[in-house]
């Protein structure tokens, strides 16, 4: 039992709901969100030591243990990696957006948001329980989403925000339905528990429909084909937000969950061919994306997404390689991509604007930005010496020597290959376009950016180079016990800048050398064509379900919300039948039921009278008033009844639900013409008398069935334990009171809610009035 | 529909139906009535005075908005059914006691009148709540 585990996701959250409602400056506020990220990231290195040396961490506190979900969480290898990566680059991108944010934003509830979203992401990569993973998966949505649209006033945000969340949402609930079924076949939530039962839970039933809902929830989170869309749209989010939530750790939610679940699945075939192909798909369009854009967050986007569709073509192997090569590359991704965030930010605020067609030659304004960006762009190229050479020939190694798995597995050698030389073209298009060549047209007079804005990237960037020369010592303890949490079994982790003469080696100088050809060419030539338009009918289509739904929506409310109230009445009339009559025909057998033969004279005259005087009220009277006097008046009868059965409890509330029924219809009336409408046309006339008909006949049968049928009573019980278990006499009162208080405790909520629904109705009947 | 002798009969009625309503709710353990009943005894007295009165009168005469009754009644109906889980018993667990006081003879107390309570505010401000909303 780790208490720390628990605290790691407990602290910020804490802080992230405390924030909003300090008086604190946007210096406070900074320092105290980066206090909070420090010992977060103390508290993820403080596991470090025994998760290195192979142990499992866990802790549990029962929440709601009747359907299974405990606030339990567990830490291994893999967890440790993303927590030291969520935790440290909150640090930094804390740091950066303290010199980043204008202070005259409402500054709170960024960092309050950031910080909700850092307890959120950490709670998801330790949660042991699959539906408290779930809820932190929602929490990191809803946090993206408060942090894309934090600049509200800008349409573009609000409606990046609202992509964003509908995309992973609608993935949230599949992920939500997928582990529903999982835990419903499985018997457990525990992950730990499915991870040990392996090929038990592989031969559940329906594990297969289980595994497509997770993966596509999965697939929404990390931006794979065909949601990639709504990535580039959040890049309306402050650039921080972007570095952090959008490239280095809310994306890789998605990868997380994948490589959490390998263990399990990776040997089904299902898993080889979904995971690898959407990975590859996703990893070439990106690519192609990144190519085309101008905007120098919008290219970011892109290469975010292609490389997050590596990472997940790596997880779809799951051999060792692959594996090691899919840990390290998402450790490797997060330093060299969140300085190019950064960057792209330093030259929106030293050189007033992002746009590749408006930029160039800022190497000599801003020498040290563009040395740090020349070395994270090199490392996310593939470089060598550098983190990104070391992941990437690991890639190349892994889809030579995958297991064999046919044509595909021979292809994607070659999709590989491709895609990295994407990956130098628009590395190259971004570093000598914005950094280099001519002067741009800049909106105004670049300059270097001040040292607090550069100091996260810049040490990010060392990192680069540190890993990249030393990989064994700083990353391969982490990267190999991350790699045997995804694969299931030991592997240890081993890099080598040089490996020989080996097949990965050419593919990575073919890859680089591709690249920059081919923007050589695009540069001495405009002939050499721009990549054809592609993947935007992905957001094209998002937009056109859209607006159907919407129009949907509109035309079913127009239809059954049409504000005519003979039609609500005859559909709730209908329902009500349908649902009391069919039901009670499923559950009741004539031969059961008991003869009418013990009611008495009295009774029947009463309620002869009552039918005789409804009728005649229904049939002759035309006006509005008398109606509703004579509906009272039938009411008092019924209350008649109750006195003759000794109910006096009824017969009192009775009373004074149809005195109050009565002063509520009258006050309503006033509202209506006096008289009822005498020249009905003649259907109308006809459907509505059947319907009361049935409706009639069918109450009746209804109210027969229920009363006629032999059932034990349980008020022999109530009126034996009324005194001695709850000291009251009235029997009616203590079940409402005591013995069943908690319905009656239920049943004022509701009223309370429908009269402030009613207050709300009528105030906007008013407004609109 | 303000004619005098509604409202002078209003008047004197007001006190009355109070009392019958606190009398409803008070003995409702052990006789017929309790708090459901009781809130809509008062309901119908207060809204009657809203009938026969001019309006302003009758809402400056109510100690508070209806709508605040509701939370009150909410508060007190919840507060009284998780009372008894710090006490360590289960949500909603009842208790009472006999006592003998002088003049008033046998008297007993009972938690569940507090949730009753609770009822009669929810139920009258629901009621009242309605009713004045349409009736403006």
């Amino acid at each position: 039992m780790t208490l720390r585990l628990v605290l790691l996701p407990a602290l910020p959250l804490c802080v992230a709901l405390m924030l909003p409602f300090t008086r604190l400056g946007a210096r406070g506020l900074a320092w105290a969100a980066g206090v909070v990220a420090t010992v977060a990231s103390g508290l993820a290195l403080s596991l470090a030591g025994p998760i290195l040396r192979g142990e499992t961490l866990t802790a549990s506190i029962p929440w709601a243990p009747a359907v299974g979900l405990n606030l339990s969480f567990f830490a291994d290898g893999l967890s440790l990696l993303f927590c030291v990566l969520i935790a440290g680059m909150g640090v930094l991108v804390i740091a950066y957006a303290k010199a980043y944010m204008p202070a005259d934003e409402p500054l709170s509830r960024f960092y309050a948001a950031l910080l909700l979203f850092m307890a959120a992401m950490l709670g998801v990569v330790t949660a042991d329980n699959l539906l408290l993973l779930v809820v932190f998966w929602e929490l990191t949505s809803l946090a993206s989403f408060l942090l894309i649209g934090f600049r509200d006033h800008d349409a573009a945000a609000r409606a990046g925000a609202y992509q964003s969340l509908i995309v992973t949402g609608l993935g949230g609930l599949a992920l939500l339905a997928g582990i529903l079924i999982l835990g419903a076949a499985a018997g457990t939530y525990e992950l730990t528990e499915l991870l040990r039962r392996g090929d038990a839970v592989r031969g559940l039933p329906s594990v297969s429909v289980a595994l497509g809902l997770i993966l596509f929830g999965a697939f929404t989170k990390s931006a794979q084909v065909p949601f990639h869309f709504w990535l580039p749209s959040a890049m309306a989010a402050p650039t921080p937000v972007s570095a952090y939530l959008h490239s280095a750790t809310m994306v890789k939610a998605g990868i997380f969950l994948v490589a959490r679940l390998a263990p399990l699945f990776a040997v089904t075939d299902l898993w080889f061919y979904a995971v690898t192909a959407v990975g590859a798909a996703t990893m070439l369009v990106g690519g192609w994306g990144a190519l085309r854009q101008s905007d120098l967050k919008a290219l970011l986007a892109y290469s975010t997404i292609s490389q997050l569709g590596l990472i997940m073509l790596l997880l779809g192997y799951g051999s060792p390689i692959a594996t090691i090569a899919a840990t390290f590359y998402v450790l490797n991704h997060a330093i060299f991509k969140a300085p190019l965030f950064m960057a792209a930010g330093i030259v929106d605020h030293e050189a007033g604007g992002r746009d590749l067609r408006r930029l160039g030659g800022l190497a000599a304004y801003m020498p040290r930005t563009t040395v740090m960006v020349c070395v994270a762009a090199a490392a996310m190229a593939g470089m060598p010496p550098l983190n990104g050479f070391l992941s990437k020939e690991l890639f190349y190694e892994a889809t030579l020597y995958g297991r064999a798995h046919g044509t595909w597995a021979a292809l994607l050698p070659i999709v590989a290959v491709a895609g990295s030389m994407l990956t130098t073209a628009y590395t190259l298009r971004l570093v000598v376009g914005a950094f280099f060549g001519a002067p741009g047209d800049f909106p105004h007079a670049p300059h270097e950016a001040p040292a607090p804005l550069r100091r996260p990237a810049e040490l990010l960037t060392v990192l680069c180079i540190a890993i990249g020369v030393t990989p064994n010592l700083l990353a391969a303890p982490l990267i190999g016990q991350a790699a045997s949490a995804t694969l299931g079994t030991s592997v240890e982790a081993h890099f080598a800048l040089w490996h020989g003469w080996t097949p990965a080696l050419a593919m990575s100088g073919l890859a680089l050398a591709g690249g920059i050809a081919y923007f050589i060419a695009r540069r001495a030539t405009t002939r050499v064509p721009l990549p054809p338009r592609l993947g935007h009918s992905a957001a094209e289509l998002y937009d056109l379900s859209v607006t159907a739904l919407l129009r949907g929506a509109q035309r079913l409310t127009d239809t059954w919300q049409s504000g005519n109230l003979r039609l609500y009445i005859r559909v709730v009339l209908i329902f009500t039948l349908g649902l009391a009559v069919g039901g009670l025909a499923e559950n009741t057998s004539s031969a059961t039921l008991q003869p009418l033969t013990d009611a008495l004279p009295g009774e029947r005259l009463v309620a002869l009278v009552t039918v005789i005087a409804t009728l005649a009220v229904a049939l002759f009277n035309r006006r509005r008033l008398p109606s509703v006097i004579a509906l009272g008046a039938v009411g008092l009868l019924v209350a008649v009844y109750f006195a003759w059965l000794s109910a006096p409890d009824l017969v009192l509330t009775q009373l004074l639900v149809e005195t109050i029924t009565v002063i509520l219809m009258v006050l309503v009336l006033y509202f209506l013409p006096k008289d009822i409408p005498g020249h009905e046309p003649r259907h109308r006339v006809i459907i509505d008398a059947t319907l009361a008909a049935l409706v009639g006949v069918g109450v009746t049968l209804a109210v027969y069935a229920v009363t006629r049928r032999p059932f034990a009573s349980i008020s022999d019980y109530h009126l034996l334990q009324s005194w001695p278990r709850a000291g009251g006499r009235n029997v009616v009162n203590v079940i409402l009171v005591d013995f069943r208080g908690y319905d009656t405790l239920g049943e004022i909520t509701v009223l309370a809610i429908a009269a402030l629904g009613i207050l709300a109705l009528i105030g906007a009947a008013r407004r609109v009035a | 529909m303000t004619s005098p002798l509604l409202r002078s009969v209003a008047r004197i009625l007001l006190p009355l139906a109070l009392l019958v309503a606190a009398h409803l709710l008070l003995r409702g353990h052990n006789l017929p009535g309790g708090g459901f009943v009781a809130g809509l005894m008062t309901a119908a007295a207060l809204i009657l005075q809203f009938v026969a009165a001019d309006r302003g009168v009758a809402a400056r005469g109510l100690p508070c908005r209806p709508e605040t009754l509701i939370w009150l009644g909410l508060v007190f109906a919840g507060g009284t059914a998780v009372a008894s889980l710090p006490l360590g018993y289960p949500l909603l667990t009842s208790a009472f006691w006999h006592l003998e006081l002088p003049l008033l003879g046998h008297v007993e107390i009972a938690t569940a009148l507090l949730f009753d309570l609770g009822v009669y505010c929810v139920v009258t401000g629901v009621t009242l709540t309605i009713l004045i909303a349409i009736e403006e």
